[in-house]
């Protein structure tokens, strides 16, 4: 033992605090580690609950032995506790070097092989659950007269055990309100009702992640032994239709178990017979009290339908109760801070971006409409683009060469006419994207900010496409086109509930929701093949345009598109590709709708034949192969029942990785620009 | 809690293994001073004890010399008549046990009117008498018997070795920081801790910061437990032990 731990001199903190906080006694002057000894002894007379709950003794605990030899592929280590539902052990699962709970539910003996049928059913349900907040089951089945779970193991302490020792604070009592709903939300989406929310249940592990226990377990074992009254719940927690009528319970009887255990870390208390108000008993605020009421309320049709519901007006009134936020601690967003708070950086950009656009269209409109009253229909005039904007400078390196033009834009008044309509339907779209970022900045409406975002992807690339002579316009596309993607990237990262002062309409579902067999076909794999190919297809006749042109002068006006369309475009397509192989796959869901979005936007495919000379149907197939199957592709992604089977919805690519990507690309372009103008 | 210089083999991972054995163990390997094993185990319970049998024996009324006389004397004489020889663990509670043979040994002497040091080999283990004297001067005995002057310190002894062989735990995986700043969660009052600066100073979560508080008082119980656990003679004695300790520990 290092003398030095225990050096007289100890911390003179230690010496400044001469009495203990506790027992006010003063501290003796070699007190242990400077801490009251007798306050330290009594610690060890506290009663302690593991995972306590009633003792059930009708059955003894088995031995660790005894149970060792059905599970050959485990190390069981220790038996961490029992209470109403069965045995838990601490085991290690040899093969994938990890610790694991080994839960055995104990029924009365039932051979019957229907209960069988039930529990695997159930467990199946179970084990398809996978969410951040909510332990995962690994494996199960039935050994012996044993039902058994192998759950993932959490190193840590549960809510009972953290309430005892010390008391919450309203903020870290809401903090986790929000993990808990999403939880719940995810599951009930499932059709998983938890049945026993208690804190008890309720898992905080080592980094303070929140973590529910024990899902579903309640109706599983009533699928294998339904006279064991012992598992049917907590009755404090316990809605009052889980005791009068058991069968018709569905997920808001869970709702009144998070009402009421939102109320117990609020106050410290159990409801009881009396509601007190929480805002009586703890300095909280008073619209909490209506929440808590609501959630706790007897009859089901008057509580919160969803959970998410709950946690929007939870975090509506932590953000705009004026409490200084929590210490900025690492991986913790503090209650205060509401999730659309994100959306205001590429909100703002987008509205720039689009009144700016709105606005060159209707300077261009403006321009078009006067030589069209003029009469000024030759092709003669050097022009940028497809309508005319005098913007004082003639360089000839920024006009298509006289056949092209009259091949293409020749000044009709059919064609003007045209033009002018196209303008006014793009000036509409880009108002209509102003109006989506703005209802994207005060995030009242997920649908209204995810049409901002696509309509100003699309316009952008569209401006690009047709103004890609002009400098100005090409950079403001250029802006556009990324405070879009930017804006969409951060909205299928964040869940549609999290809006707040939305009544979406998220289908009621009691049933496991599956994609059914048809659906699938339908709203998955034919798209996604259809984006594969659409995207293989594109590539490939880029890759050849591309590689015919390396020949090419460098310095002719087309170059400037050489230089920049066809990366992008290539781009642009690889990226169609990867996230329909990721749609395909059901796994990242982002990435699937990015795919699909830019699919839709293929008209650069006929641009760049165009340039290039190169004149074939094929282009066109191209390009409307992976319009219809983009927008095919967008519109199912967007259903949230496709949206729920995918595994990934959050960022699938570090922020960093694809700021930077961004930043670099266009500072590229950017600089390509600058450098051919140099010339 | 202090302890005197002992040089012990410089070997200092012997050292902290004797450290963390149960004291019945040493118990029995100091029966054989002669091995290396033996002396060293010897050395630990010396080490370990010798300050609450210094404050019985000096609150017996024995000057300041004739008490680390007595004291090293009686060491030397755990050693010599192999005293250990007939400490089993079936013999009940080690903290008795030391005590009672103290009681023997100091009768004895008195008996024998002979103060003078004795027994041979005095150097391999030497006290800092000094030190100790000077701890006991502040110490608060005045009006407890030296028996419970005694059970006082040794319960006080169990806290500083359950506290010392947590914090070695802590830092051999490296957490000493996180102890430091948890240490005090483990008296404080049920509303006074604030768990926003912990979680600031060590870089966690709020809530990480309470389960990481919570697991340090379980550990400790479970540190303290064993101490107690390896001063008695079986497992039903260690609630009643566990209880006694405690209660020694308010009155004081």
């Amino acid at each position: 033992m290092e003398s030095q731990s225990y050096s007289i001199g100890m911390t003179s903190s230690e010496f400044s605090s001469p009495a203990c906080p506790r027992c006010s006694c003063p501290l003796p002057e070699d007190a242990p580690e400077g801490l009251c000894p007798r306050c330290l002894a009594a610690i060890n007379l506290e009663t302690q609950s593991l995972f306590d709950e009633q003792m059930s003794t009708a059955r003894p605990v088995p031995r660790i032995a005894d149970i060792a030899k059905y599970f050959p592929h485990l190390e069981i280590h220790a038996c961490l506790g029992r209470g109403g539902m069965g045995v838990v052990y601490k085991a290690r699962q040899i093969s994938l070097d990890r610790w694991v709970a080994l839960k055995l539910l104990a029924p009365e003996c039932q051979q019957n092989p229907e209960f069988k049928e039930r529990f695997m059913r159930e467990a199946q349900a179970l084990a398809k659950i996978n969410h951040p907040n909510i332990v995962t089951v690994h494996d199960f089945g039935q050994i012996d007269e044993f039902y058994f779970l192998l759950m993932e193991f959490v190193d840590g302490a549960n809510l009972r055990q953290l309430l005892n020792s010390h008391q919450f604070t309203p903020e870290q009592a809401l903090a986790i309100v929000s993990p808990l709903c999403d939880a719940l939300q995810y599951a009930h989406d499932r059709g998983i009702v938890h049945r026993d929310i208690k804190p008890e249940n309720l898992l905080m592990d080592l980094d303070g992640k929140l973590k529910v226990a024990d899902f579903g377990l309640v109706k599983l074992l009533d699928a294998v032994s339904p006279t064991d009254k012992h598992s049917v719940g907590t009755p404090c927690y316990m809605a009052p239709e889980q005791k009068t009528d058991p069968e018709n319970v569905d997920n808001r009887a869970d709702i009144y178990a998070l009402g009421v255990v939102i109320y117990e870390m609020l106050t410290g208390e159990l409801p009881g017979e009396s509601f007190m108000a929480p805002s009586v008993k703890t300095p909280v605020d008073a619209r909490l009290d209506d929440v808590v009421r609501r959630a706790m309320n007897p009859e089901p049709a008057n509580r919160y339908q969803h959970a998410s519901g709950l946690k929007t007006e939870v975090m509506f009134i932590s953000s705009s109760w004026n409490k200084s936020e929590c210490s900025s601690a690492r991986a913790e967003r503090p209650v205060g801070r509401m999730n659309v708070n994100r959306f205001i950086l590429p909100a703002c950009g987008l509205m720039i971006a689009s009144s700016l656009a709105a606005g060159l269209n209707l300077i261009s409109g403006l321009a078009l409409f006067i030589r069209f009253k003029n009469g000024d229909f030759s092709a003669s005039i050097p022009y940028r683009g497809l309508l005319p904007l005098e913007l004082g400078y003639h360089h000839p390196a920024f006009t298509i060469p006289a056949r092209y033009a009259e091949m293409l834009y020749g000044y009709t008044p059919g064609f003007v006419v045209l033009a002018y309509l196209i303008l006014c339907l793009a000036l509409v779209l880009n108002l209509l994207g102003v109006y989506g970022a703005h209802r994207m900045k005060i995030g009242s409406s997920r649908n209204w900010s995810v049409f901002g975002c696509a309509i100003a992807l699309l316009l952008g690339f569209f401006m690009m496409v047709v103004r890609w002579s002009d400098v100005l316009s090409a950079m403001l596309a250029l802006a556009q086109i990324g405070t879009g993607i930017w804006g969409l990237m951060m909205l299928v990262s964040v869940r549609s509930h999290s809006f707040p002062q939305v009544q979406e309409k998220l289908t009621d579902h009691s049933q496991v929701i599956e994609l059914s067999n048809q659906e699938h076909i339908w709203w998955i794999k034919i798209p996604g093949i259809g984006l594969i190919s659409a995207a293989g297809f594109n590539l490939a006749l880029l890759l050849i345009a591309a590689l015919g042109t390396l020949q090419g002068p460098m310095h002719s006006p087309d170059s400037w598109v050489q230089v920049n369309l066809l990366p992008v475009a290539i781009i642009l397509q690889a990226l169609v590709l990867w996230g329909s192989i990721e749609m395909r796959s059901k796994r990242g869901y982002p990435l699937a709708l990015l795919g699909a979005l830019c699919s839709m936007v293929t008209t650069h495919i006929v641009f760049v034949g165009l340039i290039w000379k190169i004149w074939s149907p094929l282009l066109l197939v191209g390009m409307l192969l992976g319009l219809v199957f983009g927008a095919w592709g967008f519109l199912s992604l967007l259903n949230p029942r496709v949206s729920g089977s995918f595994q990934r919805h959050g960022r699938v690519i570090p922020r960093w990785i694809y700021c930077c990507s961004g930043m670099m690309i266009i500072l590229l372009m950017i600089v390509l620009q600058w450098r051919w103008i140099m010339l | 809690m202090e302890s005197p210089a002992m040089p012990l083999n410089s070997d200092p991972n012997a050292k902290k293994r004797l450290f963390l054995t149960t004291r019945w163990s040493v118990v029995a390997d100091a029966r054989q001073p002669a091995s290396q094993d033996g002396a060293d185990a010897l050395a630990s319970l010396c080490e370990t004890y010798w300050y609450p049998l210094y404050v019985y024996v000096r609150s017996k009324g024995h000057s300041i010399h004739d008490a680390q006389d007595l004291t090293q004397a009686f060491f030397a004489k755990l050693l010599e008549k192999g005293y250990l020889h007939s400490a089993q663990r079936e013999k009940g509670k080690f903290r008795t046990f030391l005590l009672m043979a103290l009681n023997r040994f100091l009768w004895n002497e008195w008996d024998r009117g002979n103060a003078k040091k004795r027994g041979g080999n005095m150097t391999h283990f030497s006290l800092d008498a000094d030190v100790a004297e000077h701890r006991f001067a502040r110490e608060a005995t005045a009006g407890l018997a030296p028996d419970e002057i005694y059970q006082r310190r040794w319960a006080l002894t169990l806290l500083d070795q359950a506290m010392a062989r947590l914090r070695t735990a802590y830092s051999n995986s490296g957490k000493e920081r996180e102890f430091d700043a948890l240490k005090t969660t483990l008296t404080a009052d049920r509303a006074g801790v604030s768990y926003q600066n912990i979680a600031q100073a060590l870089d966690m979560t709020e809530g990480a910061a309470r389960v990481a508080a919570h697991r340090l008082r379980k550990r400790f119980r479970e540190m303290f437990r064993e101490e107690i656990a390896s001063t008695v003679a079986n497992d039903q004695e260690i609630e009643e032990e566990i209880r006694y300790v405690v209660s020694v520990l308010s009155r004081g």
